[in-house]
């Protein structure tokens, strides 16, 4: 990807599944490599810099505000916020690049089978709220129709 | 055993998943978790 578009920084989301105060430094050691390299985009609370890096990560699952906040004063760690509280004042450009929400839990599958102008509108003011603080925009859990596909492949292995 | 509304989801026909994929888009979201990465570049 680097090679196509060298301004482009790859998104890399750690997805936290057990105890983030534990987790969250062992991260953070982990990383110690690209760091080195120069790799990372970071926000530098003294200069309130943000650069942008080859790589950015971003942690997401049990990660938690406290712990992203914590790492100090250069940032190269940042919290997939929650989409539909961006609203809130500690949800800042300083502490996240992302903020994201599930399709499936906004509206439900059974309200999910177009985006009218009433999701468009509530999606759009999301999104607003986001980019008016520098933060971009995921929706997880979309729609998706894996079975329909395979099922075939299924029966032809058996064959 | 998957859960009913996970069935559900599965069941999907792939131009109803495009018409929400492209619905999100232009509402201007940036980025999307999907199942099918050459369904999601041929939008």
């Amino acid at each position: 990807m680097f090679d196509y578009d060298p301004d482009q920084s790859l998104q890399l989301l750690l997805d936290y599944k057990t105890d983030a105060s534990a987790l969250h430094p062992a991260v953070i050691d982990a990383l110690a490599q690209f760091r080195s390299l120069d790799l990372l985009t970071t926000f530098n609370s003294t200069s309130g810099k943000l650069t942008t890096r080859p790589l950015t990560i971003t942690c997401t699952g049990n990660c938690d505000l406290a712990l992203v906040s914590g790492q100090w004063p250069v940032r190269d760690i940042f919290l997939d916020a929650p989409l539909e509280d961006i609203a809130n004042p500690i949800y800042t450009s300083e502490v996240t690049l992302m903020a994201s929400t599930s399709f499936k839990r906004m509206f439900g599958w059974l309200d999910s089978f177009d985006v009218g102008a009433d999701k468009a509108q509530v999606i759009g003011e999301l999104v607003s709220a986001a980019r008016a603080k520098g933060i971009k925009t995921r929706f997880w859990e979309t729609p998706r129709c894996v079975a329909l596909l395979l099922l075939p492949r299924i029966d032809d292995a058996r064959s | 055993m998957p859960e009913a509304d996970e069935v559900y989801s599965r069941s999907w026909p792939a131009f109803v998943r495009d018409d929400v994929w492209r619905g999100l888009l232009k509402a201007g979201v940036d980025w999307l978790n999907v199942d099918d990465l050459r369904g999601a570049a041929s939008l």
